[in-house]
Parts: C-alpha cells; sequence; structure tokens
C-alpha cells in the first residue's frame, strides 16, 4: 500500500484522489483479473481472494479522502494493516497446510502480533502508522514464504511450478515483504526523502505493488487453469 | 536517502533470485522424477517378462508331463482295458485292477499338474514353497542326485515381487544345468540371514569360463540372471571352470 498523502483541500482534487493513482492501478487490475478468474472458484481462499483485493481498492480510495478532508489518513492504513494481516496469514496457513500441519503455530503468531498491534494502538493512538506491527508481520511472512518454498523443495512429487498458483502467490508476497521490510525499518527517514518529485516511499512501495499484484494476477490465471 | 533507495532495490532482488532458484531447482527435480519414473515403468515391464516367463515355464511343465507321464499311464490303461477277455475271470480282474491302479496314478499326476499350474499362488504360498515345488519337478526326472536344504518353508516372511523374481532365477538356474551342464549331482540350499535371502546351487557338470559367456552377451540367460539381481539390489557370485562344475551364490536383501 503507498497512503499518507498530504492533500490540500480542494474540491476539484477530490474525485481526483478517489480515482485511481499510478500505483492503484496495479491493485485494480489485480481485482479484475481475480474477478475474472475467480469469481467461480469454490475454495474459500480464493473467495476471499476477491474481497480482500477490494478492500485494498477501498482502502485506498478512503484514504486518499480522508487525506483530503480531514488531513490525515493513517487510521485508514491501520485498519487495513488487520485485513491485511488476516489475509495473508490465511494464504500462507492455506498452502503450508499441504504439506506440514501447521494450524497452531499460524494461530499462535496471528495471536501474537494482533496482541503487538493492539498495544501498539493503545499506546500511540490509531493515527499513529503502526511501522512496528507491519515491521514484524513484514518478517513473520518473509519466514513464512521462505518456509513454504523449503517445504515445496523438500517435497519428493514434482509439480510445474509455471502453473502452480500456490508458487506464484507466495512468490509475490515474498517479494513484497521482503523488499518492504527496509522501507518499514526505516519509514520515518524515507517518507520525507524525495527523489527528484517523487516520494521515495512513493517509488518503493509502487514497484513493490507492481512485484505484488502481478505475481498475485498471474496466481489466478494459474488458479483458474489448475481448476479446469 | 538513494542508499536507502539502493538497498530497497537488492532487498527486492533476493527474493526474485530465490525464485529463480527454485525454478531450477526443480528443473531438477522434474528430471529426478522422470527418470525415478522411467525406472518403475522398467521394472514394471521386467517383473511383467519375469511373470510371463515363470507362467511360460510352468507351461512347458505341463505340457512335458501330460506327455511324458499322464499321457503314457492312460495308453496304457487303454492298452490293458483292450486286453481284457471277459471269459477269463481271473486274468480280467487283474487287469482291471491294473487298469483301475493306472487310472489313479493318473488322477495323482493330474493333481500334481494343477497345483503347478498355480504357477503365481505357488510364489504366494511363499518362496519355501515355490523353491521346494521346482525341486520336487527337478527331483521327479530322475537324472539328477538332488540335495537340499530349503530352510525358507518355515519363514513366514514375503516379498511377492522379489519372490517372483527369485523363483525364475532359480528356474533360468536350473534350466541352465539340464540344458549345458551334463551335471549328476545337484545341492540346493537356501536360508534366512542378516535380513538377507541367500540361494547356493552348487552342481558337478562340466563347467564353463564365466567371462567368456559374458562377453558373448547372449548365452545361457546369464545376462538376464544379472538384469534381474540388480534391479532388486541383490549380489551373484559365480563360480566356475571348464570340467570343475559350477556354483552360483545368490544373496538379496529380504524382505
Amino acid at each position: 500500500m503507498t497512503g499518507k498523502i498530504n492533500g490540500s483541500f480542494d474540491i476539484s482534487n477530490i474525485i481526483k484522489y478517489i480515482s485511481p493513482s499510478a500505483s492503484s492501478y496495479a491493485e485494480l487490475l489485480c481485482l479484475g483479473f481475480a474477478i475474472y478468474f475467480l469469481s467461480k472458484d469454490k475454495a474459500p481462499f480464493w473467495r476471499i481472494t476477491i474481497w480482500y483485493l477490494i478492500v485494498v481498492i477501498l482502502t485506498e480510495m478512503i484514504g486518499k479522502y480522508c487525506a483530503i478532508t480531514y488531513r490525515i489518513n493513517l487510521f485508514v492504513y491501520n485498519i487495513y494493516s488487520l485485513f491485511e494481516l488476516s489475509y495473508v496469514t490465511y494464504g500462507f496457513y492455506t498452502f503450508i497446510k499441504q504439506y506440514s500441519n501447521v494450524k497452531k503455530w499460524i494461530i499462535g503468531i496471528y495471536t501474537a502480533i494482533i496482541l503487538i498491534y493492539i498495544t501498539f494502538t493503545i499506546m500511540y493512538g490509531i493515527n499513529v502508522y503502526n511501522a512496528f506491527t507491519i515491521s514484524i508481520m513484514s518478517v513473520v511472512f518473509v519466514i513464512c514464504g521462505l518456509f513454504y518454498f523449503y517445504l515445496l523443495l523438500k517435497d519428493e512429487n514434482y509439480i510445474d511450478l509455471k502453473f502452480h498458483p500456490a508458487f506464484w502467490w507466495v512468490g509475490g508476497a515474498l517479494i513484497f515483504y521482503f523488499g518492504s521490510t527496509l522501507a518499514n525499518f526505516f519509514d520515518d527517514i524515507i517518507q520525507q526523502k524525495f527523489l527528484g518529485k517523487y516520494n521515495t516511499r512513493d517509488i518503493i512501495y509502487s514497484t513493490l505493488n507492481f512485484f505484488l499484484y502481478g505475481f498475485w494476477a498471474y496466481s489466478f490465471i494459474c488458479r483458474a487453469r489448475q481448476r479446469k | 536517502m538513494s542508499l536507502i533507495l539502493l538497498a530497497s532495490f537488492v532487498f527486492l532482488l533476493m527474493p526474485i533470485f530465490l525464485l529463480l532458484y527454485i525454478r531450477s531447482y526443480n528443473r531438477h527435480k522434474k528430471n529426478h522424477f522422470l527418470e525415478k519414473q522411467n525406472m518403475q515403468q522398467r521394472f514394471e515391464s521386467e517383473m511383467l517378462q519375469t511373470r510371463i516367463e515363470v507362467q511360460d515355464q510352468t507351461m512347458q511343465s505341463i505340457a512335458t508331463e501330460l506327455h511324458d507321464n499322464v499321457g503314457q499311464l492312460l495308453s496304457l490303461t487303454t492298452l490293458t482295458l483292450n486286453s481284457v477277455n471277459l471269459n477269463d475271470g481271473d486274468k480280467a480282474k487283474k487287469k482291471i485292477d491294473n487298469s483301475l491302479s493306472l487310472v489313479n496314478k493318473s488322477i495323482k499326476e493330474l493333481r500334481e499338474l494343477a497345483k503347478l499350474l498355480h504357477g503365481e499362488q505357488l510364489v504366494e504360498n511363499g518362496i519355501g514353497h515355490a523353491i521346494d515345488q521346482e525341486i520336487n519337478w527337478l527331483n521327479k526326472t530322475g537324472a539328477y542326485e538332488v540335495k537340499t536344504n530349503n530352510l525358507l518353508i518355515e519363514k513366514q516372511i514375503a516379498s511377492p515381487d522379489k519372490d517372483l523374481i527369485i523363483l525364475r532365477l532359480l528356474q533360468e538356474i536350473i534350466n541352465n544345468i539340464i540344458k549345458h551342464a551334463q551335471a549328476t549331482h545337484i545341492q540346493i540350499d537356501s536360508y534366512l540371514e542378516d535380513n538377507a535371502l541367500h540361494l547356493k546351487v552348487i552342481e558337478n557338470g562340466i563347467g564353463f569360463n564365466p567371462e567368456e559367456i559374458k562377453a558373448r552377451k547372449s548365452g545361457m540367460g546369464l545376462n538376464s540372471i544379472y538384469k534381474r539381481i540388480e534391479m532388486i539390489n541383490g549380489k551373484l557370485a559365480l563360480n566356475s571352470a571348464p570340467g570343475e562344475g559350477t556354483s552360483i551364490s545368490i544373496e538379496i536383501p529380504y524382505p
């Protein structure tokens, strides 16, 4: 997610901000792919994916709207983090459970992150960007992704990865969360820095979003193919 | 700042390289998988071939037995019955009794044959019984002095695929002895030791030069014996020299 836009209060700009920005084009495109390829899917995870992507788009819109209207939108992204945490955790659970029984671990980790999130929110309020929880979440997701790949490599059965939806989904998530680790750690610094007229944070996240949603969109195609 | 951008770029590249590595590893896995599948297919086709050969051998035994044994007995019965003179009561009774005993003998022989027909079941009863059956048939020919020490009969363990191959190996070895060895004395030992099945066949035939036979590549089904032993991770030791008989010792991980 990009987020954190400092907009000026201007009615003509509201419409402009609600319409998709460069980075949310990837999200919109991914949602389009999800609706087209996954709407007939019976598996709960892939059905939830469509709803999650709708939440992503709505978050972007509400985020921008709030930035203009209330001059603060961090709470929108903080709330969105909960959706992100739940969806991605569920995704990893869905794929890892094919190889190993990790239900207890996943529930434990999920609960721990939620507790950290709540503690942070109580301490600093909902309007402070919860970079701490998001950093921990990223690290956990990177570990989950690497663990999935480890299990995939260890498994004796051969799978054609070119058309294996789980591989691409986890691949996208791994690139995004691994790539964003630095950005999360130095969140305070990079959002003040600009490369020309572009915010460093925007550059990093736009690139990562491009990979994340690109990989996911392709995983939806693979999933539709697998279903056939 | 550009340092952070650069570092982020590296952090972005790392998972991409990881994905590429996984893909390339997976390709190796695919090759390995295909190879394994191939080996499995070869194993199955070899098993099928073995099964066919065992059946073939059984059929041959049956044909020989029908022709040489049951056929002769029944012909003799017909001749005896034909020569019965009903006017001579005593002689007729004797001849009819003789015929009856011949028919009974035929029935016994046929029962034995029926047992043989269950070639597959032979193995199912355990490799010990299968080996025993083979030795019985060899004994029946009367051409050899056969000494056996089959300790596998009491064993309860089995390994269907290996049993079939072991039976076929023994059949092939016995065939070779009958066809080429000109032996008069055969000793067959079989036992289990240290999770391995041992089968030893020693005969006092004319012997041969193993290197020569191996190089010929056509001889005596020896190559197929080696191939099958290798297939079930077994070992074969062959000792022979012209004029000095042959001993074959087989060791197969079992079950």
